[in-house]
C-alpha cells in the first residue's frame, strides 16, 4: 500500500515535457502565441542526443481554425547543435514573424540558463471580429537531426548500397537530377529515402481563441 | 488444369513467398543492419573523437589534420546514428521491397498462368471442335495451330488425318466410279463379243463364197463385204478396249526407288515419240515406294502418248520430276503442250471422257492410269494445266522400313526386260510406244489429243 502510494505521488511531481502550455497575448495588431521552450533539457535522453553532435530541431508548428473552417497556419523553430570539436553548443532560433536568432553557449549550464529564461513567438493571429472562438492547434515535434544531416546520410547509404567510391551524388541527388534507369537504383533510392526525420518526442496543446483555458496536452 | 488447382498452386507459392519473406527479415536484413551498426562501432568511433581532439591538444601543429580526421569521423558516427534512428524504417522497407518483388513475381507468374491456362481452354476447345467435325464426316478439317506443343502437335494429327481421311474419300470414290464402269465395260464386251463373233464368222464365209463364185460376182458387192469385214474388225478392237478396261490386273509390288524407275524409263522410251525428248530431273534422295514397274511404265506411255498427240506436229518436251512429301513420294510429269481444255479438266479421269472426234479414241487412258495408281494405294492428279502446258502427279505412298509393302499384296518375281514388258502390255491391249501408238487411242486408253496434256 506504501510502495502504491509513493508511485502515484512519483507520478504527480514527475518533470512533465512542458511545464507550461503555450498562451495567448494581444499584441499591437494581432495576437501572438507565446510558449517558453519545454524542459526538455532535463531529459536523459535529449541531453544524450545534444551530445551526439547532430542537429536538433524542436518544431513548433500552429494551426488555428474558426468556425467558418477558415485556416491560419504558423511556425517557429529552434536548432541546436553541440560543436563536439569546439565543446560549444549552437543555437539558431527562428520565431513566427521570421526573425532570427543565433547564440553559442559554451557549457550545458548556460544553455539550460537562457533555455529556462527563453519565451518563444511561435505563431501571430489576426485580431478576432467577434463571433464563435476559434480552435487553436499547436504541435511540437523533437527532431533528432536536421535535413542536410539527412540528405548526407542518405548519399551515404545509397554509395554503401551501390558499393559506389565515395563521393558521387548517391541515388537520391540522382533521383532529383534525372530519372532512375536500373531497376538496382530504383532499389537503391527506395533504400535510401528509407532514412526520414520521425520524431524523438511529439507534444500537441489545444487552445481556444481568443479565450478559454487551454485544452489538454497530449505527448507522443 | 482447374481452377481449384490453380488456387492451390497460387496459395502454395504465396505460402512459399511468405516464408522466404521471414526467413530473409529474420536471417538476412536484420542480421546485416545488427551487423552494421554494432555498439562496439560507434564507442570506438567515439572514442576515436575524443582521441582526435587529444591529439591536436597535443600536437597544436597537425590541429588541421586531426581536425579533418575528426570531422571524417564524426561524419560517419552521425550516419550510423541516422541509421540506427532509422532501423524499423529500414527494415520495413526492406521487406516492403521484397514483398513488392515476389508479390509482383506472384503476380506476373499468376497472370500468365491463368492466360496460359485460358489459352490452352481455348485451344482444348478448337481441338474438340475439330475432332466433332472429323466424326461428323468433314475432310477439310483446319485447326491453324501453330503450336510446338503436345496440343500443337495433336491439331497437327488431327489435321493429317482429316487430310488422309480426305484422300481416302477420294481414292475410294474413284476406285467405285472406275469399278462401275468396269463394270460396265465389261457387260458391254460380252454383250459384243458373241454377235461380233458370228458376224465376223459370216462374213468370212460370204467372203469365201465370193471369192469361189463363178462367174465372179460384181466388183461392188465384193467391196460392199470387204468394208463390212473392216467394219466388224473394228467393232472387236473396240469390244478388245472394253475387255483390257474391265479386267485390269492388280499390281505386283516392289520396292523400287522412282526416281530410278523413272530414269530407266526416260532411257528405254526416249526416242519412242519422234515429236518428244524426255527429261529427267534429279531426285532429292532414294525414293522407295511399292510399284509395279511394268504398270507404272503404261502410265507414264499413256501420259507422254497424250503429250505426243496433243502436240501434233509440233516438237516438245516431257519432263520428269521425282520428289517427296513428308508421307508420299511422286513423280511429276510436265509437257509444254497446249494443255487440257478447261470445261473437261473436272473430269479427266472419267472413262469415256473424250474430245477427239468419233472412233479416234475412247478416253479410258488416263481411267486406266488411275485406277493403276489407285490400286498402288495412291492417286493420279492433275496438277496444273494451262496453255504453257501440263502437270499430271503420280502419287505413292512412301516405303516405311518397318512395313514396306501392303500386307495385301506380294512382291512378284524380278522385273522382266523392256521387250518382255511390252508382251505384258500386249496382253492388256496396248500397243509398244514405238510401234503402233500413232493415234494414241485404238486399242489404247489414251485419251484425245485435246484432253492430254
Amino acid at each position: 500500500m506504501r510502495g502504491a502510494s509513493l508511485l502515484v505521488l512519483l507520478l504527480l511531481f514527475a518533470p512533465r515535457l512542458h511545464a507550461q502550455a503555450p498562451r495567448l497575448e494581444p499584441g499591437a495588431g494581432d495576437w501572438a502565441v507565446l510558449t517558453s521552450l519545454p524542459p526538455l533539457l532535463g531529459r536523459e535522453e535529449v541531453r544524450k542526443q545534444l551530445g551526439t553532435g547532430l542537429t536538433t530541431t524542436l518544431a513548433f508548428h500552429v494551426r488555428a481554425t474558426g468556425a467558418g473552417r477558415e485556416r491560419i497556419e504558423g511556425g517557429a523553430r529552434v536548432d541546436i547543435r553541440y560543436e563536439l570539436w569546439d565543446e560549444v553548443y549552437l543555437v539558431n532560433r527562428v520565431d513566427a514573424t521570421g526573425k532570427v536568432i543565433r547564440a553559442r553557449f559554451p557549457s550545458f549550464d548556460r544553455l539550460a540558463e537562457w533555455w529556462r529564461e527563453a519565451r518563444f513567438d511561435v505563431a501571430r493571429l489576426p485580431r478576432p471580429a467577434g463571433g464563435p472562438p476559434w480552435k487553436v492547434e499547436v504541435r511540437l515535434r523533437v527532431i533528432p537531426f536536421s535535413q542536410s544531416e539527412q540528405l548526407e546520410a542518405q548519399r551515404w547509404l545509397s554509395e554503401s548500397l551501390a558499393a559506389r567510391e565515395p563521393g558521387s551524388a548517391g541515388a537520391v541527388a540522382e533521383a532529383v537530377e534525372d530519372q532512375p534507369a536500373t531497376f538496382g537504383q530504383v532499389l537503391n533510392l527506395l533504400m535510401a529515402t528509407s532514412l526520414q526525420r520521425t520524431a524523438l518526442l511529439e507534444s500537441e496543446w489545444n487552445l481556444i481563441f481568443p479565450s478559454g483555458p487551454p485544452g489538454r496536452e497530449r505527448r507522443r | 488444369m482447374s481452377w481449384k488447382s490453380t488456387v492451390a498452386t497460387l496459395c502454395g507459392l504465396l505460402l512459399a513467398a511468405a516464408a522466404v519473406l521471414w526467413l530473409f527479415e529474420r536471417q538476412i536484413s536484420a542480421a546485416w543492419f545488427r551487423l552494421g551498426v554494432r555498439p562496439e562501432i560507434v564507442e570506438s568511433l567515439e572514442r576515436s573523437l575524443q582521441d582526435q581532439k587529444r591529439l591536436a591538444r597535443l600536437d597544436p601543429a597537425g590541429s588541421a589534420g586531426y581536425r579533418r580526421r575528426f570531422e571524417e569521423a564524426q561524419a560517419l558516427l552521425n550516419n550510423l546514428r541516422i541509421l540506427e534512428h532509422n532501423r524499423r524504417e529500414i527494415l520495413r522497407r526492406y521487406e516492403l521491397i521484397l514483398l513488392g518483388i515476389v508479390g509482383g513475381v506472384l503476380v506476373v507468374a499468376g497472370g500468365a498462368h491463368l492466360v496460359r491456362q485460358g489459352r490452352w481452354e481455348r485451344r482444348i476447345a478448337r481441338l474438340r471442335d475439330a475432332l466433332v467435325q472429323l466424326s461428323s464426316g468433314r475432310e477439310d478439317v483446319v485447326i491453324g495451330d501453330p503450336g510446338r506443343d503436345i496440343l500443337g502437335r495433336i491439331a497437327a494429327m488431327i489435321e493429317e488425318t482429316s487430310r488422309i481421311m480426305a484422300r481416302d474419300r477420294r481414292r475410294l470414290a474413284s476406285l467405285e466410279n472406275l469399278s462401275r464402269w468396269q463394270e460396265a465395260a465389261r457387260r458391254h464386251a460380252h454383250e459384243m463379243r458373241t454377235p461380233l463373233t458370228a458376224a465376223r464368222l459370216e462374213i468370212s464365209r460370204l467372203q469365201q463364197l465370193l471369192a469361189d463364185e463363178e462367174p465372179p460376182p460384181p466388183e461392188e458387192i465384193r467391196r460392199a463385204a470387204s468394208s463390212v469385214g473392216e467394219d466388224i474388225e473394228r467393232l472387236s478392237r473396240f469390244a478388245q478396249q472394253f475387255t483390257s478396261f474391265a479386267r485390269l490386273p492388280q499390281p505386283r509390288l516392289e520396292v523400287h526407288d522412282l526416281a530410278k524407275a523413272a530414269g530407266e524409263f526416260a532411257t528405254t522410251f526416249g526416242g519412242a515419240w519422234p515429236n518428244l525428248a524426255l527429261r529427267l530431273e534429279p531426285a532429292p534422295g532414294k525414293l522407295d515406294a511399292a510399284i509395279d514397274r511394268e504398270m507404272l511404265r503404261q502410265v507414264l506411255v499413256n501420259l507422254c502418248d497424250n503429250s505426243s498427240l496433243a502436240l501434233g506436229a509440233r516438237r516438245g518436251t516431257v519432263t520428269l520430276r521425282p520428289g517427296e512429301t513428308a508421307r508420299d513420294v511422286f513423280l511429276d510429269v510436265s509437257d509444254d503442250g497446249p494443255g487440257v481444255a478447261p470445261e473437261i479438266r473436272p473430269r479427266i479421269f472419267e472413262p469415256y471422257v473424250t474430245s477427239r472426234r468419233p472412233g479416234e479414241g475412247m478416253g479410258l487412258g488416263l481411267a486406266i492410269s488411275k485406277k493403276i495408281l489407285l490400286d498402288h494405294g495412291g492417286d493420279l492428279e492433275l496438277v496444273e494445266s494451262s496453255e504453257a502446258g501440263t502437270t499430271f502427279r503420280l502419287l505413292l505412298p512412301r516405303i516405311s522400313p518397318v512395313d514396306p509393302l501392303p500386307k495385301t499384296l506380294t512382291p512378284r518375281p524380278p522385273l522382266p526386260s523392256p521387250g518382255e514388258g511390252e508382251k505384258t502390255r500386249e496382253s492388256w491391249g496396248r500397243p509398244s510406244p514405238g510401234d503402233g501408238r500413232g493415234d494414241g487411242g485404238e486399242g489404247s486408253a489414251g485419251p484425245d489429243p485435246e484432253n492430254a496434256p
